[in-house]
């Protein structure tokens, strides 16, 4: 994935209101990071919640069996300080208390609540020493277990009579220190995973996303070069090979398509730009490489000659010798004259039996009528494929860029016009723009001269 | 650090010394048979009447009984002397002495005369404290709980 792509653009609910935002793409190896750890923070803190609570469950039913058991024994030694409400005995049954460091408070109450003795445990923490942090945190964590304090209290009896109560209240404050060593514990393994999922995500990250990496550089490809020749390489992750596969088949059956619409277009183009019979250029491309031409002399001055070709006789061929041998006549003679020309140069049948040769770079008569020799020539030498009975020749008008006209049709219209005078005057004849009829054999001498 | 703080007590009446007594001492088994589960508590005649008829210990129903002459000692679990004033308890005790009950009384000569509990003042608190006469108990049988047989300390003032 990209994640310098630009930012996409959401719809909002089909129907609804237009509610468009900006989102920012984001890399695969990212979101999996945000996920992964999103999933274990959420999965550590339930399993700590759920463990602190269970701890503390347990952790609060040990210390009311411990209060109730203390009770039990403060219970059994107070009778006889209730029964004669001996406050001293009471104090020292308590007194026994203070060996233990959970018990907080103890009271010995007579039948009626009234208290006879009252023990209390002073913390050390708390006289004449600051408080830490660890001993807050202690306090909180308690208090929020419900395990700060427990208190039992017992009925001290005796023979069955009630003689009073001994109540004790006991804290356990090694075990809040253990539920705080514990969440500690639980962070400091949520760290450790965090950093280790921070270490192993590159290379993690980058063996998901470099076969899509390597995919949109394709796709990349094929937009700006417009080329459906390029293919996805394959991949060890399977659901981008799959998708690579099903993109490649993709990529297949568009190339394919697109080679049939351009051979269709070349059909076409042949059929809008060309004679389907003798596979000469038509009026249309004549024209428009006329045209191009006299925009390229206006930029480098360079002149061109338009050779009209008009076939002597083609009609009598035609009608005595049936339309399809005039076909094969003109194929081959357009052959023919086409062999005569250079690449550059355009053969177009304007239609019959009418033809324009485009001369490009020829800058004087002279050379405009060798080429228009070669080209009766050709037409002389198309009569012999078939020893026809009627020997076709060809009237040619010639004419130059600029000096016989500056402008398509004009010029056109003189080539055109100096051809019928040349066909005319006798057939099988040269004629230049403006110029006196030559004799083809007349010509020829001389150009052999 | 631990600190105790003992309410101030309110002293116990005789009624309370007696049923106290009765909770924490045994008697001998020969002096329980044939009772119904009662404690029969007999008093002269003389001394103002303890308000303990129909009250229970552990179980057992409290008699009083109001006695005129010694010899009526013979259905007493407990004798129980405490006059207002000063009395001459010599006959009676005699009559006692040897036999399964529990005497009570006022003052220190009280024991001294083979009573078995004697309740004293305790100038140094304004209350009172008890004295057993472990002679006469032992002599008579009795099993008095251990903790009743510790020194009696003060008490009513404590803090």
């Amino acid at each position: 994935m990209d994640e310098q792509a630009p930012a996409a653009i959401v719809g909002g609910i089909a129907g609804g209101p237009a509610t468009r935002r900006k989102v920012r793409p984001v890399s695969i190896s990212i979101q999996i990071s945000r996920v992964v750890i999103a999933t274990a923070a959420l999965a550590v803190l339930v399993t700590m919640c759920a463990m602190i609570a269970v701890a503390a469950m347990l952790a609060r039913s040990t210390m009311q069996q411990r209060a109730d058991t203390i009770a039990e024994l403060v219970a059994a030694s107070a009778d006889v300080a209730l029964a004669l409400r001996d406050a001293e005995r009471g104090r020292e049954a308590l007194s026994a208390l203070s060996s233990s460091d959970t018990v907080t408070q103890a009271r010995l109450l007579q039948p009626d609540d009234t208290v006879l003795v009252t023990y209390t445990q002073k913390r050390p923490a708390t006289v004449g020493v600051r408080r830490t942090g660890i001993d807050a945190g202690d306090d909180w964590l308690s208090s929020a277990l419900l395990i700060r304090e427990v208190t039992a209290r017992r009925p001290v009896l005796n023979g069955g009579d009630l003689l009073g109560y001994a109540e004790v209240s006991i804290r356990e404050q090694h075990l809040a220190r253990a539920l705080i060593l514990f969440v500690l514990c639980g962070a400091l393994v949520f760290g450790a995973m965090v950093l280790g999922w921070t270490v192993l995500s590159g290379p993690i990250g980058r063996r998901i996303t470099q076969p899509l990496k390597r995919f949109a550089e394709v796709t990349r490809k094929i937009r700006d070069t417009g080329e459906f020749t390029h293919r996805v390489p394959t991949t060890r992750v399977t659901e981008v090979q799959r998708l690579s596969e099903d993109f490649n088949a993709m990529l297949d059956v568009i190339q394919r398509r697109t080679s049939e619409v351009r051979e269709r277009n070349k059909q076409l183009a042949k059929l809008a730009f060309y004679d389907p019979l003798t596979g000469a250029a038509n009026l249309v491309l004549l024209l428009d490489r006329m045209t191009q031409l006299i925009d390229g002399y206006r930029r480098d001055d360079r002149p061109f000659a338009v050779i009209g070709l008009d076939l002597d006789d083609f009609k009598l061929l035609n009608d005595q010798l049936g339309h399809s041998v005039g076909d094969e006549f003109l194929k081959e003679m357009s052959l023919r004259c086409k062999a005569e020309l250079r690449p550059s140069d355009t053969f177009a049948r304007l239609g019959g039996d009418e033809f324009i040769a485009l001369l490009p770079n020829i800058d004087s008569r002279e050379n405009a009528l060798i080429v228009a020799l070669k080209l009766a020539d050709a037409v002389h030498a198309a009569n012999h494929v078939h020893t026809l009975p009627i020997s076709c020749t060809a009237s040619i008008g010639i004419g130059l860029f600029p000096e016989d006209g500056l402008a398509t049709n004009e010029l056109m219209a003189r080539v055109d016009a100096a051809m019928y005078e040349a066909k005319a005057g006798g057939r099988n004849r040269i004629k230049f723009v403006g110029d006196v009829v030559a004799d083809v054999q007349q010509q020829e001498s001389v150009h052999e001269g | 650090m631990s600190m105790v703080i003992a309410t101030p007590a309110s002293a116990l009446s005789s009624e309370e010394w007696v049923m106290a007594f009765v909770r924490f001492v045994e008697w001998p088994a020969a002096a329980t048979a044939g009772g119904g589960g009662a404690v029969v508590i007999c008093q002269p005649t003389e001394t103002p009447e303890l308000d303990l008829a129909g009250k229970q210990v552990r179980g057992q129903v409290l008699l009083v009984m109001r006695i005129a002459r010694p010899r009526d000692i013979e259905r007493c679990h407990l004798f129980a002397a405490l006059p207002k004033r000063e009395f001459d308890w010599q006959p009676w005790l005699t009559a006692i002495k040897g036999r399964p009950v529990l005497t009570v009384g006022l003052g220190s000569s009280f024991c001294e005369l083979g009573g078995s509990i004697c309740l004293v003042a305790d100038e140094a608190t304004g209350g009172e404290r008890y004295r057993l006469n472990l002679d006469t108990l032992s002599r008579a049988g009795f099993k008095v709980n251990s903790q009743l047989l510790r020194l009696q300390p003060q008490r009513a003032k404590v803090e």
